[in-house]
C-alpha cells in the first residue's frame, strides 16, 4: 500500500517532527512555554460562555480528525497521512506531560496529608520516600552509563549507580508487582468457598459448571474422564472436551451480548463527550 | 452433625495456609501430569509455522510484572518455537516492563539456538499509544519505530531491511492480561494474522475472537504455556506450574464441597429441631 501524502504533511514532517539540537532546540522550548502560558492567560481573560463554546468547538474539531479517517475509505483518504505523525511522535509528547501532571497531583494531596497530619501520614511520606528514590537512582543510573559510553568504555553492572537502580526496579517494584497480583489467588479460594453455596437451581447450575471449568482447566482434573475413549460418541463427556465446549460455545456467545452491549453504550457516551452533551463537561458549574 | 456445620464458616487464615501448603507441596514433589492439548493451542502452533520465510513476527510483549507467572511462559514458549524455527522477530509493547522482560527472554534462549541479536530479533521497545501507533505501523514501520532500544537505526538492522509495512510482519502474537486485543483486530489489516496470549482471567472474553477467525490462536493462562511446551517437546515453566494449579484447584473444589455439606447438615439439624 502506497502510502498518500496530505495536505502540507510533507512539510509537517520536515518541519514540524524533527528533533532539534543545540540553541534552536532552547529556542523551541522557550517559545512553546511562552505560546503555552500566552494561551493560558488569553483563555482565562474570555469570558466563561466564550471559553466553552472555544473548548466545545475545538474538542469536536479533535474528535472529528478520528472519525472522518476511520470511515473515510482508505483508497484516497487525506487524513490517514497525519496519523502517523500525530501518533508516533505527537501523542507520546502529550502523554509525557500527563506524567508531569500525575506527579504534580499526587504531590499536592500527598504534601497535604502530612502537612495536617492527617491519619495515615506515615503512609505519605514513605511515597515521596519512594518516589525520590526511584528518580533518584533511575537518573544517576543513566548519567553513570551514558559517562561510561562516552569515555568508550561499556558499563559496570556492578557500579552501585546500577546496583542501586536494580534493587529499586527489580527487587522492589517488580516484586511488589508480582505479590499484588499473587495474593489474588488466596483471596479468590477464600471467596469462592464462601460464594459457592447452593442455596438455588441457578446456583447449582453456576456451580457445577464453575467445577468442569476448574477441572478442565488443569491436568489433575482431566485425568478423572482420562478413562473414557479419547474418540467416539462418548468422547465430548471428557473433562477438558467439556469445558472447552462450554467456552467455545455457551461463554462465547455470552460474553459476546455482553461486550455488544456495553459497547452500545461506550457508542453513546463517546457521542455525548465529543458532541460536549455531558451534564457539567467544560466549565458546566460556571454556566 | 453439628461438628459439620463448623465448616461453613473455616477461618480465612487456614484457607491461606492450606493453600501455601498445597503449592509448596506441588512445587517441592516433581510428579507427574499428563498435559493434553486443546485446539485452540495448537492453532496458535500452526499459526507460528505457518509464518513466510520473508516475513517477520512482531512479539507484542504487553505485560508487566503483574501477571508475568502466565504471561512469561507463553512468550518464552513461543520465542523458543521462533528460535527453533529460525523465524525473525521483533519485540514491543504497549506495557512498560513488556519488552525489558521479552528481551531478557530472548538474551536467555538466543545463546542456546545460535540466534544473533539485530539479525534474527530485534526489541522495537515500549509504545505508549495504542491505537495511533497500529496504524502508524500500518503505514510504515520505520517511520513510526526510528529507533530500535539500543539506538539504532531501524533501516540500518540487517533483519529489518525490506521490512516496509504491516504487510511485511507474517504474524502478530500478542501476551497480554489486559484487554488490548480489540484494538490490534480494530487498526491491523484482516491479512495480517493475530494469535493471542492471555491471561486466565480474561480467557473466556478471547473466546469469542477464536470462535469469529478473528485471531488465530489462543493461550489462556499458564495451562495455554503448558499445552504450548508440551507441543514444542519441552519442559519449562508453564508445565511445572501446572502441579501446582492442579492441587490448588482440587483444594478449592473440595473447600467449596465443604462448605455446601456443612450448609446441607446446617438444614437438616434445623428441620429436626
Amino acid at each position: 500500500m502506497e502510502e498518500q501524502p496530505g495536505f502540507l504533511q510533507e512539510w509537517f514532517a520536515e518541519h514540524l517532527f524533527v528533533p532539534l539540537q543545540g540553541w534552536a532546540f532552547w529556542a523551541a522550548l522557550l517559545g512553546t512555554v511562552v505560546l503555552y502560558f500566552g494561551l493560558l492567560v488569553v483563555l482565562q481573560a474570555l469570558p466563561p460562555a466564550l471559553r466553552r463554546k472555544l473548548t466545545v468547538a475545538l474538542t469536536f474539531l479533535a474528535g472529528l480528525i478520528y472519525a472522518v479517517e476511520f470511515f473515510w475509505p482508505e483508497q484516497g483518504n487525506p487524513l490517514t497521512g497525519y496519523i502517523t505523525p500525530l501518533g508516533a511522535k505527537f501523542l507520546p509528547v502529550m502523554f509525557s506531560f500527563t506524567i508531569g501532571l500525575g506527579i504534580i497531583s499526587l504531590a499536592m494531596v500527598h504534601g497535604r496529608n502530612i502537612l495536617r497530619r492527617r491519619p495515615g501520614w506515615g503512609n505519605s511520606v514513605a511515597f515521596f520516600v519512594a518516589m525520590l528514590l526511584t528518580l533518584g537512582a533511575g537518573f544517576w543510573n543513566l548519567a553513570s552509563q551514558r559517562a561510561a559510553e562516552a569515555a568508550g568504555a561499556s558499563p559496570s553492572p556492578l557500579a552501585f549507580p546500577r546496583v542501586l537502580w536494580r534493587l529499586c526496579e527489580e527487587g522492589l517494584l517488580f516484586a511488589l508487582d508480582s505479590t499484588m497480583f499473587s495474593v489474588l489467588a488466596f483471596f479468590i479460594v477464600s471467596a469462592a468457598y464462601r460464594a459457592f453455596r447452593v442455596r438455588s437451581v441457578e446456583a447449582g447450575l453456576m456451580m457445577f459448571t464453575a467445577f468442569i471449568i476448574m477441572l478442565g482447566q488443569v491436568p489433575v482434573g482431566m485425568i478423572l474422564t482420562s478413562w473414557l475413549p479419547s474418540e467416539g460418541p462418548l468422547a465430548w463427556l471428557r473433562l477438558e472436551r467439556l469445558s472447552n465446549w462450554i467456552l467455545t460455545g455457551i461463554n462465547a456467545a455470552a460474553i459476546r451480548a455482553i461486550l455488544f452491549g456495553a459497547m452500545m453504550g461506550y457508542l453513546a457516551i463517546a457521542l455525548r463527550t465529543w458532541l460536549s452533551l455531558e451534564r457539567g463537561a467544560y466549565f458546566g458549574a460556571e454556566d | 452433625m453439628e461438628w459439620l456445620v463448623r465448616f461453613q464458616q473455616i477461618d480465612r487464615r487456614i484457607i491461606y495456609a492450606l493453600v501455601i501448603l498445597s503449592i509448596v507441596v506441588a512445587l517441592l514433589w516433581p510428579f507427574d501430569l499428563p498435559q493434553p492439548v486443546t485446539p485452540e493451542v495448537e492453532k496458535f502452533y500452526r499459526a507460528v509455522e505457518e509464518v513466510p520465510e520473508d516475513k517477520i513476527v512482531l512479539v507484542a510483549a504487553d505485560w508487566g510484572a503483574g501477571t508475568r507467572g502466565e504471561n512469561r511462559p507463553q512468550t518464552e514458549a513461543t520465542i523458543r518455537h521462533l528460535f527453533l524455527r529460525k523465524k525473525k522477530f521483533a519485540i514491543m509493547g504497549f506495557d512498560l516492563q513488556g519488552p525489558q522482560f521479552a528481551q531478557a527472554l530472548a538474551e536467555k534462549w538466543a545463546k542456546e539456538y545460535g540466534a544473533e541479536y539485530g539479525k534474527d530479533w530485534c526489541n522495537w521497545g515500549y509504545q505508549p499509544v495504542v491505537d495511533a501507533f497500529l496504524i502508524s505501523l500500518v503505514q510504515n514501520i520505520p517511520k513510526a519505530v526510528p529507533r530500535d532500544i539500543q539506538g539504532t537505526p531501524i533501516e540500518q538492522i540487517p533483519m529489518m531491511q525490506g521490512v516496509k509495512n504491516i504487510y511485511d510482519v507474517g504474524l502478530v502474537a500478542e501476551f497480554t492480561g489486559a484487554g488490548l486485543l480489540q484494538s490490534y483486530l480494530r487498526r491491523l489489516p484482516r491479512e495480517v494474522p493475530i494469535v493471542q496470549g492471555c491471561t486466565a482471567i480474561i480467557g473466556p472474553e478471547q473466546y469469542t475472537y477464536l470462535d469469529a477467525g478473528q485471531i488465530k490462536g489462543l493461550l489462556v493462562g499458564m495451562r495455554g504455556a503448558a499445552e504450548y511446551e508440551k507441543l514444542l517437546n519441552t519442559r519449562g515453566e508453564g508445565r511445572n506450574a501446572m502441579r501446582p494449579q492442579s492441587l490448588t484447584h482440587l483444594l478449592m473444589i473440595g473447600l467449596i464441597l465443604l462448605g455446601n455439606l456443612a450448609l446441607w447438615a446446617q438444614r437438616r439439624s434445623l428441620r429436626r429441631r
